[in-house]
């Protein structure tokens, strides 16, 4: 393991147990839904690591096992040498002042009849840290002047509904921040607010990982984002990491049929490039019925009867760069039109 | 999932629950010794019939007579299998259950004279259904047609009106509502009988029985209507507004159907299912608080049968009586889910509300 | 159509008013797509249902015309509106086609429905075959017209509802956030699906999407709107190449894009008003970098920059020049 590791994820399982027929729990037949069937990432101090998928792909699942908000199934989760997947009690509680959660609804994860100052305290009476009044309203202010909620006297009693939601998600990531955490986890964390206030908040998590050397789990289905602010990523489908590498190189250059699409697939906002065809056909199965061999093969071009038969390892394609497909060396990317966002076309003043 | 593989799967669901709550029923009135000690006294008091009866088992002298009275009474105990412990005896009880087979009432008679608490029950149950299934129809179509015109205005002057009448009218307690009525209409202005379900004398001829019968009921209906059909109609524009915020209302709109069609071929139909359920638990459970009301009422039903019984503490009615309360249940869940399964389709197949 | 001047406004308890549609005016035009973006807040679907008067009862339309071939369309009674130009002319796909359906009613007598309503002489059976030809338009198995909603996935409810819309063959097609919730891929579908029949029958469509790329991705015209405003409107390409509106700008600057190398993003600060009681004053300028006194005390109107462009901007000349 790499001395920058701050976490490190071996053969991640989760599988639900779905069994809901009177006749299958009598005959004690199991149906489970595999959420992640498999996975292996590292994340390094101070980096944040992409995954990105559709729904059903198993990303939330994993982001929240990381966290042990749901029990794995198998595998090993390393944090810096400790193995949390089978921490307990006294232990997890230590995990948890280091590894937070950033959630994705800013009108749901904040406790509507808390004040903000109550909110971002909370952590300190849960973990036996309380200080006096003073002392705890000096860190909340501080928490509140690093995301940028300023100046705090204004913010630091009001209620969730008296903020926006952009407000309302810089509360939050105070909240996470509060107990200086080594490790965030972010689900989704800007696919609720608008559009103009996004880059706001991904700017703020991109200065709060230099300030204090955080990691974080990014977790979207927002490919443009993912690209924004991530150095590593993971594509997933269907429970398995099918690609992962530098960001920007599976950008540049995505080898997995499946990673091809999906960027093909996001339209960006410059009209004079339209989406082309996408080759795929289908939607995405459900995790009870996983296809045989390659999971993404009923649905991929370039099958061929290997692909039903075998399931493809993830194996290094280039330095940094793997992907899980049998003939990835033989599938053309799509042209990639790869632009600075400031075109010469356009002028820029003041 | 079709149609009829629900339906078996929910007859198969439930029989299984009757049969246990049967067992459970039985379990607990037998676990507690209540059944063997009714069981016991009633040998007792038919060994005592059958030593009188038998004059010369009177002359005995005293220790010789015990010793007769013990015999029989363990014959007796053999023939009913009291001797055997009672967990072995379940079984039986549950079969008599199941064939609705309750034995004999200790002191209460039916009209025929029998004391058979099957011959009982019988006669008493046809009552009850009449008088409380009515009433809960009745008020559930007056109740939904006002909810529909609640819903249409909400926040109107008839909406606000029947909103407040509902609330009081709910509040009133049905025996209390009944007592006034009865007052009123039975003995100050003596327009309509105050109480019983038939005159005394009976009337012979079939039709003017069952008139006689359907005039005694005006009283009690009027009572019952009166105080549930408030909560019916503000139950109702509850739902139907609920409907209303839907999506699917909107489009429905925007397609250009008129307001009529909007309500009845969407919202109704897309409320039906919780309307439904509604029903079909208040008539069982207006039947539950039949207990009351048939006394206040003199309606001879299962109610006034299950009060008697109280009184006089006649254990197998009881207990039968309990039975024949929860198979009503069961075999109105039965109704319900298949009627429920019929308009809603998303509850055959299991399906999630997000699909 | 042409819209002119419109105005709506919801009423809350007590004298204030929710000002959702603004002094809103734009045209379409036959057989092109108008994009309509904007954040939440800013009105764009309120204007969608005050097109065709599907408005909650508290809502008043206060003023403007609606044009479509030369019939104001908010002054038709409500009987014409219902019979000719709701699902006839004028036909609408929500957002969130998850719930745009009866759960109750089996999905093919939805679609007959808009059939049966429109004219009086369809047969059942003629309004069921219609039907079954709009699941295949849009690439449904016909043997669904039998199936309930719910046995429908997300993607082919929306593609569903696509079919529903256009069962009588409207001129225009309002599609208000058509592929929010649904995943990249079916997204794209849905999205080369609407192109597609657009193209094919020569309708106009207008859609509406907070997501810049959507409508960059989709539109002939755009009209960005904010607050209850339209403060900038023109060709589709003009306006993303060259905005000239300060929240336009603000806007293309702070959405990253799938194909662009990293380069840092802009948000623009503070958060878009609510509309109750809106002073007079340029409604961005309390967000805006290039905000002066003048933009403070008056409501900028639209102004003409040229070549069919307009900005409610009184410095846009100034910044950015005009053609």
């Amino acid at each position: 393991m790499s001395q920058q590791s701050v976490l490190r994820v071996e053969g991640l399982v989760k599988w639900f147990d779905v069994t809901h027929g009177l006749m299958d729990m009598i005959s004690g037949k199991r149906v489970f839904s595999k959420a992640v069937d498999g996975i292996d990432f590292e994340i390094e101090t101070g980096r944040v690591f992409a995954l990105a998928g559709e729904s059903g792909s198993g990303k939330t699942t994993t982001g929240r096992t990381v966290l042990r908000l749901t029990e794995p199934t198998k595998g090993k989760i390393w944090f810096s040498d400790v193995d949390v997947a089978s921490l307990k009690d006294g232990k997890l509680k230590e995990y948890r002042k280091q590894a937070q959660m950033v959630f994705q609804d800013p009108y749901q994860s904040l406790n509507p009849r808390q004040t903000v100052f109550q909110d971002i305290a909370e952590p300190f009476a849960i973990h036996g840290l309380r200080q006096s009044n003073e002392q705890e309203y000096d860190s909340v202010a501080r928490a509140l002047e690093e995301v940028h909620l300023e100046p705090p006297e204004e913010f630091i009693y009001r209620y969730p509904h008296e903020l926006s939601g952009g407000q309302r998600q810089r509360v939050a990531i105070a909240r996470a921040l509060i107990l200086s955490p080594r490790f965030i986890v972010a689900d989704e964390p800007v696919s609720m607010l608008d559009m103009s206030v996004r880059a706001g908040i991904l700017n703020l998590l991109a200065s709060l990982i230099e300030r204090h050397n955080i990691s974080i789990l990014f977790i979207t289905h927002d490919l443009a984002v993912a690209r924004y602010i991530s150095g590593n990523m993971g594509v997933m489908y269907l429970g398995k990491i099918v690609e992962r590498g530098v960001s920007e190189r599976i950008f540049e250059r995505p080898l997995h049929p499946y990673t091809q699409a999906l960027i093909t697939a996001v339209p960006v906002p410059d009209p004079r490039y339209k989406i082309g065809d996408i080759p795929i056909i289908g939607e995405i199965s459900n995790s009870i019925n996983i296809p045989s061999g390659c999971r993404f093969h009923p649905r991929c071009p370039y099958a061929k009867p290997l692909c039903r038969e075998k399931e493809p390892p993830l194996r290094e394609l280039e330095r940094d760069h793997l992907v899980a497909c049998h003939f990835a060396e033989t599938i053309q990317p799509p042209t990639n039109h790869n632009r600075p966002r400031n075109d010469s076309e356009r002028e820029d003043s003041a | 999932m079709s149609f009829l593989g629900y339906l078996a799967k929910r007859t198969v669901v439930l029989t299984a629950t009757l049969i246990l709550v049967l067992l459970a029923t039985i379990m607990v009135a037998g676990g507690f010794g209540i059944v063997d000690r009714v069981a016991e006294s009633a040998i007792r008091q038919e060994v005592n019939m059958m030593m009188r009866a038998n004059p010369n088992l009177a002359r005995l002298p005293e220790a010789e007579r015990l010793k007769v009275m013990e015999t029989l009474m363990e014959e007796q105990r053999k023939a009913i299998g009291l001797d055997k412990p009672f967990i072995e005896r379940v079984p039986k009880y549950l079969f008599q259950a199941l064939s609705w087979d309750f034995g004999k009432a200790l002191y209460l008679r039916s009209a025929s004279g029998s004391s058979l608490v099957r011959d009982l029950i019988a006669e008493v149950l046809p009552r009850t259904i009449l008088l409380f299934t009515t009433g809960a129809l009745i008020s559930a179509i007056v109740g939904i047609a006002l909810g529909l015109l609640m819903a249409r205005r909400p926040l109107g002057l008839f909406d606000k009106i029947m909103t407040a009448f509902a609330v009081v009218s709910n509040s009133m307690p049905l025996w209390w509502v009944g007592m006034l009525l009865i007052l009123v209409l039975g003995f100050t202005l003596k327009v309509l009988p105050p109480g019983g379900y038939v005159s005394v004398p009976a009337p012979t001829e079939p039709v003017a029985y069952v008139l006689d019968v359907l005039h005694h009921m005006i009283l009690p209906l009027i009572a019952v209507v009166l105080v549930s059909f408030g909560g019916w109609a503000y139950t109702v524009r509850s739902l139907l507004l609920d409907t209303f915020q839907q999506d699917f209302i909107l489009v429905a709109r925007a397609k250009g159907l008129s307001e009529n069609d909007v309500m009845y071929k969407h919202a109704l139909r897309a409320t039906a299912p919780p309307i439904i359920t509604l029903l079909l638990l208040s008539i069982v459970g207006s039947m539950g608080g039949a207990i009351i009301s048939e006394v206040v009422f003199n309606w001879a039903g299962m109610g006034r049968l299950f009060a008697d019984a109280v009184a006089f503490q006649d254990v197998p009615v009881i207990i039968a009586e309990t039975y024949v309360f929860s198979f009503l249940y069961v075999a109105v869940f039965l109704v319900l889910e298949v009627l429920y399964g019929l308009l809603d389709p998303r509850v055959r197949t299991g399906a999630s509300v997000q699909g | 159509m042409e819209v002119k001047n419109l105005r709506m406004y919801y009423s809350l308890l007590g004298d204030r008013y929710v000002q959702a549609v603004d002094d809103v005016s734009f045209e379409l035009h036959a057989g092109e797509t108008l994009g309509i973006v904007g954040e939440s807040g800013c009105g764009k679907s309120s204007m969608a249902t005050t097109l065709l008067r599907l408005l909650p009862s508290n809502a008043k339309i206060l003023g403007g015309k609606a044009m479509l071939h030369d019939e104001d369309l908010l002054a038709l009674p409500e009987a014409k509106l219902r019979q000719d130009v709701r699902w006839k002319k004028i036909s609408i796909v929500f957002q969130g086609a998850m719930n745009s359906f009866n759960p109750v009613i089996k999905m093919g007598d939805q679609l007959a429905e808009t059939i049966l309503a429109h004219d009086g002489k369809a047969t059942k059976q003629e309004a069921m075959s219609r039907a079954r030809e709009l699941l295949d338009l849009v690439g449904i198995d016909e043997s669904k017209v039998d199936h309930y909603p719910h046995e429908f996935s997300g993607g082919m409810k929306q593609r569903a509802m696509i079919a529903m819309a256009l069962s009588l063959n409207p001129e225009i097609v309002i599609a208000d956030e058509p592929t929010t919730a649904l995943d990249v891929i079916v997204q794209a579908q849905v999205l080369k699906l609407l192109k597609d029949l657009r193209e094919e029958r020569d309708m106009s469509l207008i859609l509406i999407s907070h997501d810049v790329s959507i409508i960059a991705e989709m539109s002939d015209d755009v009209a960005v709107m904010y607050a209850g405003h339209i403060v900038e409107y023109g060709e589709s390409k003009s306006v993303f190449l060259d905005p000239r509106h300060p929240y336009t700008r603000g806007l293309l600057e702070a959405v990253p894009s799938v194909k662009a190398r990293k380069e840092k993003l802009e948000s623009i600060p503070g958060a878009p008003p609510n509309l109750i009681g809106m002073p007079n004053a340029c409604r961005f300028s309390d967000r805006c970098k290039y905000a002066t006194k003048q933009c403070r005390e008056n409501d900028p109107p639209l102004e003409d920059v040229g070549d069919g462009r307009v900005v409610a901007c009184i410095r846009s000349k100034e910044l950015w020049g005009a053609n």
